[in-house]
């Protein structure tokens, strides 16, 4: 098996160490483009589906995403191609939501796919989210909850960000949104797990070229 | 035996007791229970804070009476909040105006993966929170135990330490440092084990074990089975011992059932969406409804925006696919939306009353 292989299977079988000691060499011995075409962009697609489809749970997709972005920072971006690098995404869990694993695994999955992400963070006051569209004039905007009480603050910060700028995007996700949810409050798709996001975010993005 | 032999005859005149009682034994009562899991929204009806509602037995136990006799609920499902266990271990909370009490994520308790070993074992009938909620359960038996079924509730012990350490550091932990974790495991659980032999004690009809991690928004169903299944085993066997009813609550997206059956075997399961394995409402009554009473599943996102007529229509839906032959309850896939109004609560007791005569109209 040769060391690309390698690589390969223990990020399949998430062996944190394994994987660390053969992205050594790896890099040492791979130009960073095979690299990235052959280890970094099929295993994030393998993950990605393997967490679509049932057969790894959020710890593994965790676990990929870190390592992955771990080999990732040890290449040199500028002389790999990188996909979408002029996608500009503002993320944040809105006001009065503390949850913000799923926003952090969305903002993992956007970082690997070559999104640029300003991450607000967690209970992200309403007038922030516009803020920082005015200030990085971003593609999507993507609010996430977890709560039905703060459902209405999304409502509202949709409104705002939608003031500040008629053609940014917004995509919302959380436990209790549905597509339902986030055509009543205004928002322009709604993505229902990680697994799904890059896709929702494309849609959006070509309809708006 | 005899008691149920007599309810059969008078089933169109069913207390919540018995018509609970005839629903878990397999039969049709005169119409399908509804437990609506109001917990925070309760608090609507008396006017009090969420906080108070967290932290105050008496207030809380009025308002879950309150609401129940307006709403018309079968099932007394006394849930406050995720966070009273974790409290009790030493975890800082916020309780906020104007939501449901959370820990203080900037400040947890389970700072580093060495810190799993620093949980101590407490009685949790002296400490704050908990024996609280169990101060709030006794009222609740002793006012209603005895016409309706009153429930206990308790957060599963990944789910506890999730809100000690954050579920994201937790869900790596489980993968790198999986010892670590289980010492922690090991001591909340003989915790847990004190609190639900405590709740069995008032004469509570049944205990929920929440184990929201048994999902595919969760861990996987092998890690789910060693790092929880494992552990909530003996809170089941505590629980029947007791003579009440194991019930399991999991409001995760496709939820491992046939995992939760071999460790819990609960008497109820609780659920917001269809395991994997199962296509529809019809499927699930096939697979799990035969030893099992389902109890949900109305999306609380409808709940929160949808009229009271389309809370109707969605109830009328379930009854039509998981409600023949008994064994079903019908309520919410997880707790009812905290600042709701609760005529959406009360149009799921209206759709189940109704029931039977729309039946009666589509025969004739």
């Amino acid at each position: 098996m040769s060391h690309l292989q390698e690589l390969m299977q223990s990020l399949r079988t998430f062996e944190k160490e394994t994987f660390k000691k053969g992205m050594s060499l790896v890099i040492k011995n791979h130009e960073p483009q095979e690299i990235i075409d052959q280890i970094f962009t099929p295993g994030l697609d393998e993950t990605r589906n393997r967490y679509y489809q049932g057969e790894i749970a959020i710890p593994e997709l965790l676990l990929s995403m870190q390592l992955l972005m771990d080999l990732l920072s040890h290449l040199d971006i500028k002389q790999v191609g990188r996909k979408r690098g002029n996608n500009k995404i503002v993320l944040g869990v809105i006001e009065g939501d503390p949850h913000d694993l799923g926003k952090n695994i969305i903002k993992r999955m956007y970082e690997c796919y070559g999104f640029q992400v300003y991450d607000l963070g967690k209970n992200v006051f309403i007038n922030n989210f516009a803020e920082k569209v005015r200030e990085t004039k971003p593609d999507v905007v993507g609010i996430s909850t977890m709560m039905s009480t703060t459902v209405s603050k999304v409502s509202k910060a949709i409104e705002l960000i939608k003031m500040e700028s008629s053609s940014v995007n917004v995509i919302v996700g959380g436990a209790f949104m549905t597509a339902a949810v986030a055509e009543d409050i205004g928002a322009d798709a709604y993505a229902e797990s990680a697994a799904v996001i890059i896709e929702e975010t494309d849609k959006i993005l070509n309809k708006t070229k | 035996m005899e008691v149920l032999k007599v309810l059969e005859k008078t089933k169109d005149k069913l207390k919540p007791m018995e018509r609970v009682l005839l629903t878990l034994k397999g039969d049709e009562a005169d119409r399908v229970p509804v437990c609506s899991i109001g917990a925070g929204c309760t608090r609507l009806v008396t006017g009090i804070s969420f906080r108070e509602f967290s932290t105050k037995a008496d207030l809380a136990a009025f308002a879950l009476i309150a609401a129940n006799q307006l709403v018309g609920d079968d099932i007394l499902f006394p849930f406050v909040d995720l966070s009273v266990e974790a409290a009790d271990f030493g975890q800082k909370v916020i309780y906020p105006e104007n939501t449901t009490a959370y820990p203080d994520y900037e400040d947890m308790l389970i700072k580093t993966v060495e810190d799993y070993e620093r949980l101590e074992v407490f009685d949790p009938t002296n400490s704050p929170r908990m024996s609280n909620y169990i101060k709030m359960t006794r009222i609740l038996v002793k006012r209603c135990g005895s016409d309706y079924p009153v429930v206990g509730f308790v957060y599963g012990p990944l789910g506890v330490l999730g809100m000690m350490r954050g579920v994201e550091s937790l869900y790596l932990d489980i993968l790198e440092y999986p010892d670590k974790v289980k010492v922690a495991l090991e001591v909340i659980t003989e915790v847990l084990k004190k609190y639900t032999m405590a709740l069995c004690n008032l004469g509570v009809a049944g205990v929920c074990v929440d184990t929201l991690p048994a999902s595919l928004s969760g861990v996987s169903s092998q890690a789910w089975e060693e790092f929880e299944g494992h552990f909530v085993k003996p809170l089941g066997d505590i629980i029947r011992e007791a003579g009440c009813l194991v019930i399991n609550h999991g409001c995760g997206h496709a939820p491992y059932f046939k995992e939760v059956k071999r460790c819990l075997n609960p008497a109820i399961v609780s659920f917001a969406e269809l395991p994997a394995e199962c296509a529809d409402g019809v499927e699930l009554k096939d697979m799990y409804g035969q030893d099992m009473t389902l109890m949900g599943y109305v999306s609380t996102d409808i709940l929160y925006h949808g009229t009271p007529m389309q809370i109707i229509e969605e109830s009328w839906k379930q009854i039509d696919q998981i409600g023949k032959g008994g064994r079903f309850v019908l309520a919410p896939g997880c707790e009812y939306p905290p600042n709701s109004n609760l005529l959406n609560a009360r149009a799921m007791v209206v759709a189940a009353e109704l029931y039977p005569k729309r039946k009666e109209v589509e025969e004739r």
